[in-house]
C-alpha cells in the first residue's frame, strides 16, 4: 500500500474549503476555546481565599476576646458575626460561614487552672470536604498560635521542640493556582473542537452519502484517512497557537524550560484527538450522535479524569486505568512541566511516548473502521 | 374532579402530550441519552473527583540512619494518605525523581539528627514539596507538620515524663538506672496520672490521622498537662462527618444533568420537527404556540424528573449519600428550575438552523454554566469578579438548594430566597424564548 501525498494534500485541501464555508462551526472553533480558557482559568481553583467564620463568645472576658483577635489577625478569616447571641448553626445551615467558633462561659477559668484544658468548639461546614480539611488546618493551627503566645508569656523558660520541619515548596514557592490550573486548561480548551469537527465531517459523509463517491474513487483507506486527519490537525494547531498566546496575556505564564517536548507533545496531542474523532465519526450514523459522544469521551473525561483539577492519585485504582487511555492526562504533564517546572526532557520523554503510542492506537482503530467501510458498503 | 379530568383529557394539551410523549419514547437516541449519562457521570464523577490527598509518593534520604530516625520515619507510615516510595542514599537522587514527578514530597533527615534528639536540640528535617498543583501542597505541607507536633508531643512528653521521672527518683532514691526514653510506656500506667492521659491523647490522635481525617474532634495540647493555658479545639464537622466528597460532588452533578439534559433534548426536540418540516404542521393546527411548546416540555419533564430520582437513588446506593430534607419540596423546585433548563433549550432551537447547530450552540452556553455554578468546584475559591458572575446564574441557585435539601436538610424557611429568584428566573427566560420562537415561527 504506497501513500500518494498529492491526493493526501487534494483531500485536505477539500476539507479545509469545506470547513470554511460553514462559518458559524467555524467561528465556535476558533472562539469557543478562548472563552473556555478564560473560564477554567479563572473559575477553577480550590483554594481558600477567605473563610467566613462566626464567633459565639459566651465567655465576654479580655481572655476570650484576645482569642478571637488572633483569628482576626490571621489574613485567613473573616469574621461575620460575633457575640453571644450568635446561633451558630443556623449561620451554617444558611451556609453564611464556612465555620463557627463556640467560646463556652468558663473558658478563661479553665485556661488559667493547670489542671484543666480550656475547651472551644468548633463547628464545620463539611458540604464541600477539601475546603472542610483546609479549614480545620488553619483553625487548628491559629489555636495553636494563641497557645504558644499565651505560655511564651506565662513562662520564661522557653520550650524547645525537637523537630522542627523546614518545609520547602518547589517549583510554585507561591503556591499561585493559576500555574496549576492555567496550564492544565490549555489542555483541556484544545480537547473539544479537533475530534469534534474531524467526527462531524466522517459523519457527513456518511449522512450524505457523499462517501460512496470516495469509495468509488481510487483513494486507499489510509489516504482518506490521514486527508482528512490533515486538513482537522491544522485547525487544531491553530487553536493551540491561540491559547498560548492568550495564556501568555491574560494569564502571564511562559516557559520556563525547554519547551520542546511540550511542542512535540501538541503536535501529537491533536493527532490523537482528530484520529479519535474520526473513528467515532465512522462509527456514527447521525452528526448529532457524534457530537454527544466527542462531548463524553473527549471533553468530559478529559475534564475530569486528567488530573487537571484533581490528582489522579486520588483516583480509585479501579478506574485509573481510563485516565492513562486520555490524552489530556499525558499532555498535562508536558504543560506543567514546560510553564512550571522546567525539567524538560528528563520527565518529558515518557508522556511524549505515551502520546505517541495513544495516536498510533488510534490510528489503528480508525483506518481498520475505514477499511472495513469499504467492503461493507 | 371528573370535569377537570375530563377537560384535561379532552383537551387539545392532552392529544399533544399523547403525540409527543409516543415520539420520544420511539426516539430511542434521546431516551439513552437521558438515562444512561446521568448514571455512568454520577458514578465515575463520584468516584474520581476527590480533593482529599491519599496516597501521595514519599521519598525519604536518611542521612542519620539510626534507630531514632527510624522511629521519626514511623510517622508517615501511620497514615494511607502517604506512601513512603523510596529511600535514597543521597538526597540530589531523591530531588531528580522529584523533578521527574515520580515523587510528591522529599524528606532529608540530616546526620546529626538521632544526636539532635537526644542531647534535646532542636533537629531539623527537610521537607520538599512539589507544589505545582498548589492545592496538593497545601494540604500535604499542613498534614505533615501536624504528623512532626503529634511526634514531637510524644517526645516532649518522654522528656517531662524522664523529668519528673528524675526528680521524684531523686527525692525517694528508689528507681536509679532506668533508661528514660524507651521504657516510659510500661512505667507510666503505675506513675503520674497526667502523664498517662497525656499519653492517651496523644494515641488518639493518631488514630485520627491514620482514618485520613475522618473522625472529628483533634486536639491540641502542645505538651503536658501540667502546664496553664491549654486550649482544647473540640471540632465537630457537620453535614457530611466524614468529608466525603462524593456527598459535594453528587448534588452539584444533580444540578449539572438537569441543566444540560433538560437544554440540549429541549433544543434538538424542536430543531427536529423544524428540520423535517413538520412544525409547519403543528402550527396550522388550532392549538396555540403555548400549548405546542407545553406539549412539547411535558414529556420531558417526567423524564427529567426520572432522571433525577435515579441521581438520587445512585448517590444513596453507591455513595451512601444522605437525604435529610423533604423529597417533595426537592422535586417542586426541581420542576421548577427544570423549567429554566429548558428555556434555555428552546431559545438556543429558535436560533439553531439544524440539530447540529443547536448541539454546538449548546457547547457555547453550558460550560459556563457549569463551571461558574459551584456544583464541582467551591464558588468561595473563585476570584471576586468572577463570584459576582455566579450572582447570574441560575445553577447556582439550585445547588444550594440541592445541597441545602440533600445534606444539611433545610426547608423554604432557609431556602425561599433562592426559590424566589428561581422563579424570577424561569418567567423571565419562559416568557422570552417563547415570544423568541414565536416570533421566529411567524
Amino acid at each position: 500500500m504506497a501513500l500518494r501525498p498529492k491526493r493526501i494534500i487534494a483531500q485536505t485541501i477539500k476539507e479545509l474549503t469545506q470547513l470554511g464555508r460553514d462559518r458559524l462551526t467555524l467561528t465556535l472553533a476558533l472562539g469557543l476555546p478562548i472563552v473556555l480558557l478564560l473560564l477554567f482559568g479563572f473559575a477553577v481553583s480550590l483554594k481558600v481565599n477567605q473563610i467566613n467564620i462566626a464567633i459565639q463568645d459566651l465567655a465576654l472576658t479580655p481572655t476570650s476576646r484576645e482569642y478571637i483577635a488572633t483569628f482576626e489577625r490571621t489574613s485567613k478569616f473573616h469574621i461575620v458575626e460575633q457575640g453571644a447571641t450568635v446561633n451558630v448553626p443556623r449561620l451554617l445551615d444558611q451556609g453564611r460561614i464556612a465555620a463557627g467558633l463556640i467560646i463556652p462561659p468558663k473558658f478563661s477559668r479553665d485556661l488559667r487552672r493547670t489542671q484543666r484544658k480550656a475547651q472551644v468548639q468548633l463547628l464545620i461546614d463539611g458540604t464541600d470536604a477539601n475546603t472542610a480539611n483546609i479549614v480545620r488546618g488553619y483553625a487548628s493551627a491559629t489555636n495553636t498560635e494563641f497557645v504558644q503566645n499565651r505560655q511564651a508569656a506565662g513562662s520564661t523558660k522557653r520550650e524547645t521542640s525537637p523537630v522542627n520541619l523546614q518545609a520547602r515548596l518547589w517549583y510554585n514557592p507561591g503556591l499561585k493556582t493559576l500555574q496549576y490550573i492555567g496550564p492544565g486548561a490549555l489542555a483541556i480548551t484544545v480537547a473539544l473542537f479537533p475530534p469534534l469537527l474531524a467526527g462531524l465531517a466522517t459523519a457527513r459523509e456518511r449522512e450524505q452519502s457523499t462517501i460512496l463517491q470516495v469509495y468509488a474513487s481510487s483513494l486507499t483507506g489510509a489516504e482518506y484517512l490521514l486527508g482528512k486527519a490533515a486538513a482537522f490537525w491544522l485547525v487544531g494547531m491553530a487553536e493551540v497557537l491561540i491559547v498560548h498566546v492568550e495564556a501568555w496575556l491574560f494569564f502571564g505564564i511562559w516557559f520556563v524550560g525547554d519547551p520542546t517536548p511540550m511542542i512535540l507533545g501538541s503536535i501529537l496531542y491533536i493527532v490523537c484527538g482528530v484520529l479519535w474523532g474520526i473513528f467515532l465519526g465512522s462509527n456514527a450514523n447521525t452528526q448529532s450522535a457524534v457530537i454527544q459522544s466527542v462531548s463524553f469521551t473527549a471533553f468530559l473525561l478529559s475534564l475530569q479524569l486528567s488530573g487537571f483539577a484533581y490528582p489522579v492519585s486520588n483516583i480509585p485504582i479501579g478506574i485509573r486505568w481510563i485516565s492513562e487511555i486520555i490524552p489530556a492526562r499525558h499532555y498535562i504533564l508536558l504543560t506543567r512541566d514546560a510553564y512550571v517546572r522546567g525539567v524538560g526532557w528528563i520527565s518529558g520523554w515518557s508522556p511524549v511516548l505515551a502520546l505517541l503510542v495513544l495516536a498510533s492506537f488510534f490510528f489503528f482503530l480508525a483506518w481498520r473502521k475505514l477499511q472495513k467501510m469499504q467492503v461493507e458498503t | 374532579m371528573i370535569n377537570f379530568l375530563d377537560t384535561i383529557l379532552g383537551s387539545r394539551f392532552w392529544a399533544l402530550f399523547q403525540k409527543e410523549f409516543a415520539q420520544i419514547l420511539r426516539n430511542r437516541q434521546l431516551l439513552v441519552q437521558l438515562l444512561v449519562p446521568p448514571t455512568v457521570f454520577l458514578i465515575l464523577f463520584g468516584m474520581a473527583l476527590d480533593p482529599n490527598i491519599k496516597n501521595l509518593k514519599v521519598g525519604i534520604t536518611d542521612y542519620s540512619n539510626s534507630r531514632i530516625s527510624r522511629d521519626f520515619i514511623e510517622i508517615f507510615y501511620q497514615t494511607d494518605a502517604f506512601v513512603v516510595s523510596r529511600y535514597y542514599a543521597k538526597q540530589q537522587e531523591m530531588t531528580a525523581d522529584l523533578a521527574k514527578g515520580k515523587l510528591n514530597v522529599g524528606i532529608t533527615i540530616p546526620p546529626e539528627f538521632s544526636r539532635d534528639i537526644a542531647r534535646r536540640r532542636t533537629a531539623q528535617v527537610q521537607a520538599l514539596f512539589d507544589a505545582v498543583d498548589a492545592n496538593t501542597a497545601t494540604t500535604a505541607s499542613s498534614y505533615i507538620s501536624r504528623l512532626v507536633e503529634d511526634y514531637n508531643q510524644r517526645q516532649s512528653e518522654k522528656n517531662s515524663f524522664s523529668q519528673l521521672y528524675s526528680s521524684s527518683s531523686s527525692t525517694t532514691g528508689n528507681f536509679s538506672s532506668t533508661s528514660n526514653l524507651s521504657n516510659q510506656t510500661s512505667d507510666s500506667t503505675t506513675d503520674d496520672p497526667s502523664a498517662q492521659t497525656g499519653s492517651s491523647t496523644s494515641n488518639s490522635s493518631t488514630q485520627q490521622n491514620n482514618s485520613n481525617f475522618s473522625t472529628s474532634g483533634s486536639s491540641i495540647n502542645l505538651s503536658q498537662l501540667s502546664q496553664r493555658n491549654q486550649v482544647e479545639l473540640a471540632t465537630s464537622v457537620f453535614y457530611n462527618p466524614g468529608l466525603d466528597s462524593a456527598w459535594f460532588i453528587v448534588p452539584g452533578t444533580i444540578g449539572i444533568l438537569l441543566t444540560t439534559i433538560g437544554s440540549q433534548a429541549a433544543g434538538s426536540l424542536l430543531v427536529r420537527e423544524k428540520e423535517a418540516g413538520t412544525i409547519e404542521q403543528l402550527v396550522m393546527t388550532p392549538a396555540s404556540t403555548t400549548e405546542i411548546l407545553l406539549a412539547k416540555i411535558s414529556p420531558l419533564l417526567i423524564l427529567l424528573t426520572f432522571d433525577m430520582l435515579v441521581a438520587l437513588a445512585v448517590g444513596r446506593l453507591v455513595f451512601g449519600m444522605p437525604f435529610r430534607g423533604n423529597l417533595f419540596a426537592l422535586l417542586v423546585i426541581a420542576i421548577l428550575y427544570f423549567w429554566v433548563g429548558i428555556s434555555i433549550g428552546i431559545l438556543i432551537a429558535s436560533y439553531a438552523k439544524s440539530e447540529q447547530q443547536s448541539q454546538l450552540m449548546a457547547f457555547f452556553v453550558n460550560p459556563p454554566l457549569v463551571l461558574l455554578s459551584g456544583a464541582t468546584y467551591p464558588i468561595s475559591s473563585m476570584s471576586t469578579f468572577v463570584q459576582w458572575l455566579t450572582y447570574l446564574n441560575p445553577l447556582r441557585y439550585f445547588v444550594e438548594v440541592c445541597r441545602g435539601i440533600i445534606l444539611k436538610g433545610v426547608g423554604l424557611e432557609v431556602l425561599w430566597s433562592q426559590v424566589l429568584i428561581l422563579m424570577g428566573f424561569a418567567t423571565v427566560l419562559m416568557s422570552l424564548s417563547i415570544r423568541q420562537f414565536r416570533r421566529q415561527l411567524t
